[in-house]
């Protein structure tokens, strides 16, 4: 396979880098070692686009972030998330990603955090438009936080709440749709040099190209090694993230946190499907793939979230799950988007948190550096920003239900009972994609109700073997040796020789 | 020295822990302990002489849209014959129309029991 | 053609939609109808080919298939109508039913009474928040039967399995007699979950090891599992620090309990008892809304299908009647309260004039037990435990003597001595 640009990791950098580069006409390939894009750390990510208060909790984490002030690497960054924020909701209506906007809400239970969230209306730029709450004012904006809190400090807007896997797909497949070539279940395992151009080795084959960007996250010091690209070093922290019922969703009504302190993000957000996200510790870790949820880690953020908000109970927590976060060691604050230190032609775009915030600036920033490095960018005159995304049943009404069963029977054929999809769409989230078990539930929320694939689970592996082709023992929850069953019936006791 | 084999009765929930009392050759129950009722009496006195069991399990088809049809032993066979059976089991492959009840494999592993359909099997 | 207005639509076609739509066609009920979202009717019976079924009922021992078969005949028989692959979207308030089929499309009936039988759904590994990957190879008791006796596939080879109620029990039989090694069959408390007669024949008699008083604490893994830690727990089911202990294997099945499946009673406004996780019931198992009924797992978790079947049919017969004559009013209510060791009663409530079932469960196991019932009825029984459901049949006569005590009447249990 020969190309321009290989872009390895199909994160939310990798995939906006894609789409970005889809505008011009540049041969692109996305390289990612699952057999679907966001499959990495970006399918864990809190999928909230933000800027504003929520913006300035997120760069007090500073236990990550040691030092207080600014360099030019911290105004940079700043710069690209307030860009980024407001490229976002053009970007989403655009690709059909489902939305609402929201604010946020910080407490202050004493005096020492009263005078930390004036410290952030300081900080705050005067068009934000926080305002500070007292007792009263709060409680009537959000009646469930803590008897404790004397006071509050309100951004009523600045929050796009979305969910991240659902912005990593259509991202994607607008990429795709546009002509970058997706290169899934694909492994770098190393580089060489042919004529001048890069070589990169992957398990699935080399790809000879001319530049190489590295978003692969938390792998990207590992990658930018096998290339001799590296001269940075990689901080880790693993955060634990608590979903809650539905029913809970009544406790808040916008995002809310505790003052900011080092090391922590002390949230409870809304989601867009009306339960609540309850963030998070940042644990160092060594191991960058220790995915593992702690039962310690799991007790803390509930009972911080339960601090915040009393009326929540262990009882409404619905499953929880952990992602990767990774800072740069050099400076934690600083988003690393740079040449490979003998090669201009080898990027290297790893990003701390926010990381979906300022993914479209740093695209352009990205593609400037590509241009200054030789790519030529000449813009395509049909490219075809606008992506609809799969008619999602359990939203429409009896009459747009009908009308889509008219054309194709499978609407009416309800396969996961808890979220309400339906064979069509599941059909049409392999069309797109999907070749596992998460890859359909992150098309579809089929598998992510009450029963976690308990009912649909066989049902939806029997819909991927019969059309994919495959033997129903071939098909995995996400790649690589997850399969969901192990053998056909009846040969283990053949195996067994009984 | 007699032997005393002890038996879990599952006929109530009480679950008593019947004592079967066995002479020293093994061939002679001499005493039966600690039952509360004839049926549990009956049923360690059976465990323990010549444990049965009814085997439930299922078999592939042939020619049915339904990918397995389940089956079972009409009576119970001997509890130390049930992965023999299966063993049997796994090579059968069954072909509609079939009722339930009719016999899939007769005296099954010369136990004298049939094993038979639990449902119908339609083409 | 769409389903129609009929009288009676029973939502589920397991062993309680069937018993209760046989019985309301017996007592004349002339257009009922039953919707089953899967392609075959029987519900759980289908998969669930262990026998142990009917020996109270039909004084036989089925497997679920068979038992299944009786009903779905005697269905057919009286000339009801099963839909199949029909979904119920929704329920109202008002009794209007949304309808989901690929054949027909979205929609809409009211029929004159509802009985649910939506039966129940099984408790996940995220629910009870179990440390760990989230890897393939994670399920449930169910979903493993699923896999095995409908689908012919083996979900796993080196199987744990966390919980030693029934369903936990015969899988660890059913996975052993298909050549798969169980582990561990690992249970929190101090005793199995299940019958008696499940721990000998599908744990003793396959020298499954049984680890009593412990629990899973963390599942490893990256892509499948590969392993889980097991640990003992105290007095108060917490893990004791130092006593984990890694048990190899491909697959975790969880046994860990039902719950009701009541998102359409909710839909249509109406009262859960959170003891249960089922609709709050009359004796006539009529539901806070009226015409609507329910029977089966989908009030309250039963360990015998025949209580399943009976407890449907009396929905079954009271549907039937409130069609006749447009629903009871009045009639003295009296409301039965759990005393001592008794979890919860179904039915909450009594109104009728007549004889009754009552079901309950106990919260500890105990021997040598008597069963009170108010001042006037009493029963001694050898053994009582939380996993086998207790049902006491009161006759018209002895309903008699209740009808003229007060508005409350207390259940207990208490050991004799």
């Amino acid at each position: 396979m020969e190309t321009e640009v290989v872009i390895i990791g199909g994160g939310i950098m990798g995939v906006m880098l894609a789409r970005e580069l889809s505008r011009y006409k540049v041969d692109a390939v996305l390289v990612d070692r699952h057999p679907d894009v966001g499959f990495g750390t970006s399918k864990s990510s809190h999928g909230t686009i933000y800027s504003g208060l929520t913006y300035l909790v997120s760069k007090s984490l500073k236990a990550i972030a040691t030092s207080g002030g600014g360099n030019e690497a911290h105004f940079e960054k700043d710069r690209l998330c307030h860009d980024g924020y407001e490229m976002w909701e053009g970007i989403l209506r655009e690709l059909d990603v489902p939305y609402c906007r929201r604010g946020d809400t910080v407490i202050a239970r004493n005096e020492e955090e009263l005078s930390r969230l004036k410290l952030m209306q300081r900080a705050a730029k005067p068009e934000w438009n926080f305002r500070l709450l007292n007792r009263e004012e709060l409680f009537s904006l959000e009646p469930h936080v803590t008897p404790e809190a004397i006071a509050g400090l309100h951004d009523a807007d600045h929050v796009l709440t979305c969910y991240p896997w659902d912005i990593v797909i259509a991202v994607a497949e607008n990429a795709r749709e546009n002509g970058v070539k997706f290169f899934l279940d694909a492994e770098v395992r190393g580089f060489s040099r042919s004529n001048g151009f890069t070589v990169v080795e992957t398990t699935r084959g080399p790809i000879k190209t001319e530049f190489v960007i590295n978003a692969t996250g938390p792998w990207g010091a590992d990658v930018a090694k096998l290339a001799d690209a590296c001269d940075f070093e990689l901080k880790f922290f693993k955060g634990h993230t608590l979903i809650t019922d539905k029913r809970a969703g009544d406790l808040v009504n916008n995002s809310v946190h505790w003052p900011p302190t080092p090391g922590t993000s002390k949230v409870i957000q809304p989601t867009l499907s009306g339960t609540l996200r309850l963030g998070s510790i940042y644990r160092p870790t060594e191991d960058k793939d220790d995915d593992a949820t702690d039962a310690e880690d799991i007790e803390t953020v509930f009972q911080r979230a339960h601090d915040l908000v009393p009326a929540l109970s262990r009882n409404d927590i619905i499953t929880c799950f952990t992602g990767m976060r990774v800072f740069s060691a050099r400076d934690p604050e600083e988003y690393i988007m740079e040449y490979a230190p003998h090669n201009k032609k080898f990027l290297n775009v790893i990003l701390r948190l926010p990381g979906f915030t300022p993914a479209p600036a740093v695209a352009g920033k990205v593609l400037a550096m590509l241009e200054e490095a030789g790519l030529k960018l000449r813009k395509k005159e049909d490219f075809n920003p606008y992506r609809k995304r799969i008619p999602i049943f359990r939203e429409l009404s009896d009459e747009e239900r009908n009308r889509l069963i008219a054309q194709d029977p499978k609407w009416g054929h309800v396969v996961c009972r808890c979220e309400t999809v339906t064979e069509a769409e599941i059909l049409e989230a392999i069309r797109r994609g999907a070749t596992t078990l998460d890859g359909i539930k992150f098309r579809t929320r089929a598998g992510m109700g009450r029963c976690q694939s308990g009912f649909c689970g066989p049902r939806v592996v029997e819909i991927l073997a019969k059309t994919l082709g495959i033997a129903p023992t071939q098909v995995s929850k996400k790649g690589g040796n997850s399969r969901i069953v192990l053998q056909e019936g009846k040969e283990l006791l053949r195996e067994k020789g009984v | 020295m007699p032997k005393v084999e002890e038996i879990i009765c599952i006929e109530c929930p009480l679950a008593c822990r019947v004592g079967i009392e066995m002479n020293e050759a093994g061939d002679k129950v001499l005493r039966v302990l600690n039952f509360q009722c004839q049926q549990g009496k009956g049923y360690a006195l059976q465990e323990c002489k010549s444990p049965l069991r009814i085997l439930t399990a299922t078999v592939k088809t042939e020619g049915s849209v339904r990918r397995l049809l389940p089956v079972r032993t009409r009576g119970p066979v001997p509890k130390g014959s049930l992965k023999d059976c299966m063993g049997l089991l796994a090579g059968i492959r069954v072909k509609p129309p079939l009722t339930l009840g009719e016999v899939i494999l007769a005296d099954i592993l010369g136990s004298g029991v049939d094993l038979v359909c639990c449902d119908d099997l339609k083409g | 053609m769409p389903l129609g207005n009929v009288d009676l639509l029973i939502v589920g076609s397991g062993p309680a939609g069937l018993a209760a739509a046989a019985k309301a066609k017996e007592a004349g009920v002339e257009k009922v109808a039953v919707v089953e979202r899967a392609e075959y009717p029987g519900g759980l019976l289908h998969q669930c080919i262990h026998n142990g079924f009917g020996l109270h009922y039909f004084k036989e021992d089925l497997t679920g298939p068979e038992y299944a078969h009786r009903f779905i005949g005697r269905t057919r028989e009286l000339k009801t109508e099963l839909c199949l692959e029909t979904m119920v979207l929704h329920i109202s308030s008002q009794r209007e039913v949304t309808l989901a089929s690929a054949k027909e499309g979205i929609w809409k009936i009211q029929p004159k009474a509802i009985i649910l039988a939506m039966g129940c759904r099984e408790r996940t590994r995220q629910q009870l928040l179990i440390p760990g990957t989230r890897c393939a190879g994670i399920l449930t008791a169910g979903t493993a039967q699923r896999y095995i006796n409908i689908d012919g596939l083996m979900p796993g080879k080196e199987v744990v399995i966390l919980g030693s109620g029934d369903i936990g029990m015969i899988m660890a039989r059913r996975l052993t007699l298909e050549g798969a090694e169980v582990k561990a069959v690992v249970e929190i408390l101090p005793y199995v979950g299940g019958l008696i007669r499940n721990e000998v024949q599908c744990i003793h008699d396959f020298a499954i090891p049984l680890l009593l008083q412990h629990t899973v604490t963390k599942i490893h893994g990256t892509e499948r599992v590969e392993a889980v830690t097991v640990a003992q727990v105290n007095g108060s089911a917490k893990p004791v620090a130092g006593t984990e202990k890694m048990v190899k294997c491909d697959t975790l099945l969880l046994s860990v309990g039902l719950i009701p499946e009541n998102e359409l009673s909710l839909m249509a406004g109406i009262e859960l008892d959170p003891l249960t996780g089922g609709p709050v019931v009359d004796d006539r198992m009529e539901t806070s809304v009226p015409g609507i009924f329910a029977g089966g797992n989908v009030v309250h978790v039963h360990d015998l299908v025949d209580n399943v079947t009976w407890e449907a049919e009396a929905a079954g017969a009271s549907a039937a009647e409130y069609i006749r004559d447009g629903g009871k009013g009045g009639g003295k209510k009296i409301a039965l309260k759990a005393g001592k060791n008794i979890r919860y009663i179904v039915p909450h409530t009594i109104t009728a004039d007549r004889g009754v079932n009552l079901y309950m469960r106990v919260r500890e196991p105990q021997e040598n037990v008597q069963l009170r019932i108010g001042q006037i009825y009493k029963k001694s029984l050898r053994a009582v435990r939380p996993s086998e459901m207790l049902k006491v049949s009161l006759s018209d006569r002895e309903w008699e003597k209740f009808k003229r005590g007060g508005k409350e009447l207390a259940v207990s249990c208490e050991r004799k001595d």
